[in-house]
């Protein structure tokens, strides 16, 4: 019993049937990378890793993973493994009602406008330019965004009811544009 | 005969939330008002730690801030290691300092490439810096991503830290991954090199100059290093860490929501690259010294502006120094993780560090069962932020004094660029998309 909890000297299980080869012809999903910007501990701000959170607790299909990108959009690279797609996700502070869910694609995204985050930090439309211009491997990649609308942010842990609201529809939309 | 008074409004300068900013009165040549506002975060946190059981505490503190996640979690084992009474192995320490090189490595690069060089090359910001500096700009981006790498590999992810615990570490670093980071490390030098000779090139400005008292820690051992065993002066004054409330009186400002700082003496003083370069440059070697040399020849010299030179000095001295740090540690035996064995007590610790904007203090009271009684946490932005006031003022003072006429606008960049350069850390612990 010690050695099968640690790990060792399990015998060999032995192969109950021929391996056959997989041949399936269903097209190889596109890979793509979910990332949710965010600080879980300032309120809404915490929708983007709440997205990310639900997720991966959920079945994500084949190629696709989900990361929380934490506060910096400029550690993307780090997070990337080659997916064609990054899928975005972020608190905005501005587009509609608390809770609306603004859609960007990859144009858009990158027309948003260039103003700092903070005073050591770039938008986040900077961020990927300077990326796409650093990492020539990634200027192909293309962006999609979802903001959503924040109602508060401020030191408190949870998000309010109209943005878990909107993660709920918006987790059931990204998981439909994964099936297409 | 009334003077005409003038007042300079920067709304915006690093508020998410866009109240705030920097605000100057201005009648006639005389300045009369010089307000910085700013939303500090960590204060808010200290509240949310109360109470808390302290292995909880690192997964909050990593959270204060994006870009300083690793110092502040550092900051904070070390001071609820003393509360518990633990010493750290070799390992651990060697580690944690090399977790501190890669957060000053991603820290500098950001600044001094992205949000200080656009200001002195003539540009509005490091994007549109591209078009004639392409290779400075992939590079400064590269350089950043491998202060990352440094953290990832230590702390156990890119984003918020877990395998740094208190007593040791979940897992320690593979001798081939640290391998491996020795080499980007040092492949990253002859670049950062040529990045010396550019901006010494660069003409620095004289209008924000005035003298200034410093403080900064003395280094544990007789080498430039970020963690400390006194807190220093550059009046020659040195005082133990524990007393670190008596000699950094915190005090409320109407215009802020931030705490200032001044020292006993009422004096205002300024921590960070330039500090340190003025109280410890003298232990730098290497292309480190090269640098220092080549950015400073004749020594430090008052002037918040060249706290940019500063940064890019460390920045060398951090990548060379990370590359002889992998070398010790590949020295060491490998092994999976390492732990010192600690029992829970009740206890008062301080940890304090030097992080890539300057001096970090963190204490927190443990009772019996280890819940915090009580936090404290005093930034260096804090600690700078009345500083960053008094060299406004004599910015605006040596600018209007000037022969020819100054335009707002003009007056409008030269404060942004007083305040950039003290890098301050300003409510980064939220990631909004503004539309």
């Amino acid at each position: 019993m010690k050695d099968r909890e640690q790990g060792r000297h399990l015998p060999r299980l032995r192969r109950r049937y021929p391996r056959i080869p997989i041949v399936t012809t269903v097209a190889t999903p596109a890979r793509v990378l979910v990332v949710g910007f965010g600080n879980s501990l300032m309120a809404d701000d915490g929708a983007g890793p709440e997205v990310v959170r639900r997720l991966n607790d959920g079945h994500l299909p084949a190629g696709v993973r989900a990361e929380d990108g934490g506060a910096d959009s400029l550690r993307l690279p780090g997070l990337w493994r080659g997916e064609p797609d990054i899928w975005l996700v972020d608190a905005v502070t501005a587009g509609g009602e608390p809770g609306s869910i603004i859609r960007l694609g990859h144009d858009e995204v990158l027309a948003l406008p260039q103003r700092h985050a903070t005073a050591h930090a770039l938008s986040l439309p900077e961020g990927l330019r300077w990326i796409s211009l650093s990492y020539r491997e990634m200027a192909t990649v293309r962006y999609r965004f979802w903001g959503l609308v924040v109602r508060r942010l401020s030191l408190v842990s949870g998000l309010s009811d109209e943005v878990g609201a909107a993660v709920d529809r918006l987790v059931l939309e990204i998981l439909r544009e994964l099936e297409h | 005969m009334s003077q005409s008074a003038r007042s300079i409004v920067i709304p915006h300068l690093g508020r998410v939330e866009g109240h705030g900013g920097i605000h100057v009165k201005v009648v006639g040549n005389t300045v009369h008002e010089v307000n910085m506002d700013i939303f500090e975060g960590s204060r808010y946190y200290e509240a949310l730690l109360k109470g808390k059981h302290f292995l909880e505490v690192q997964g909050i503190i990593t959270r204060v801030c994006a870009i300083c996640s690793a110092n502040h979690t550092v900051a904070a084992l070390t001071a609820l290691e003393e509360a518990l009474g633990i010493t750290q192995s070799e390992r651990i320490h060697t580690l944690r300092g090399l977790l501190l090189l890669g957060a000053t490595i991603e820290s500098h690069a950001l600044h001094v490439f992205a949000l200080a060089l656009p200001d002195f090359l003539g540009f509005d910001s490091v994007i549109s810096m591209a078009s004639k500096y392409p290779s400075e700009v992939a590079f400064a981006l590269k350089l950043k991503q491998l202060g990352n790498r440094v953290q990832e590999l230590i702390g156990g992810r890119a984003v918020h830290p877990i395998n740094t615990l208190v007593g040791g570490f979940g897992k320690i670093p593979r001798h081939r991954d640290l391998k491996a980071l020795r080499d980007e490390l040092a492949a990253a030098l002859d670049p950062l090199m040529g990045t010396v000779e550019l901006v010494g090139s660069l003409p620095v400005p004289t209008w924000a100059a005035q003298p200034t008292v410093y403080v900064a820690l003395r280094p544990y051992e007789e080498a430039f290093r970020f963690r400390g065993v006194t807190i220093c002066t550059s009046r020659g004054e040195e005082f133990p860490i524990a007393s670190y409330r008596d000699v950094i009186r915190e005090f409320t400002v109407e215009h802020s929501h931030a705490k200032h700082s001044a020292l006993a003496s009422g004096e205002t003083y300024m921590v960070g690259s330039l500090a340190r370069l003025k109280l410890w440059g003298h232990y730098l070697g290497g292309r480190a010294r090269q640098a220092f040399d080549r950015l400073f020849p004749g020594g430090v010299v008052d002037n918040v502006l060249l706290n940019n030179c500063a940064q890019l000095v460390e920045l060398v001295h951090c990548v060379e120094h990370g590359v002889e740090v992998c070398d010790e540690l590949l020295g060491m035996p490998e092994v999976p993780r390492e732990m010192v064995e600690y029992e829970v007590r009740a206890g008062r610790g301080i940890g304090a560090i030097e992080v890539p904007r300057g001096t970090l203090f963190h204490e927190y009271e443990l009772d019996g069962e280890g819940r915090v009684l009580s936090a404290n946490v005093i930034t260096p932005t804090a600690q700078n932020l009345a500083n960053v006031e008094r060299d406004m003022r004599a910015a605006v003072e040596n600018l209007l004094g000037a022969s020819e006429p100054i335009e707002d606008a003009r007056l409008k960049l030269n404060l942004e660029m007083v305040a950039r350069a003290y890098d301050p850390c300003i409510s980064c612990s939220v990631h909004v998309t503004r539309l």
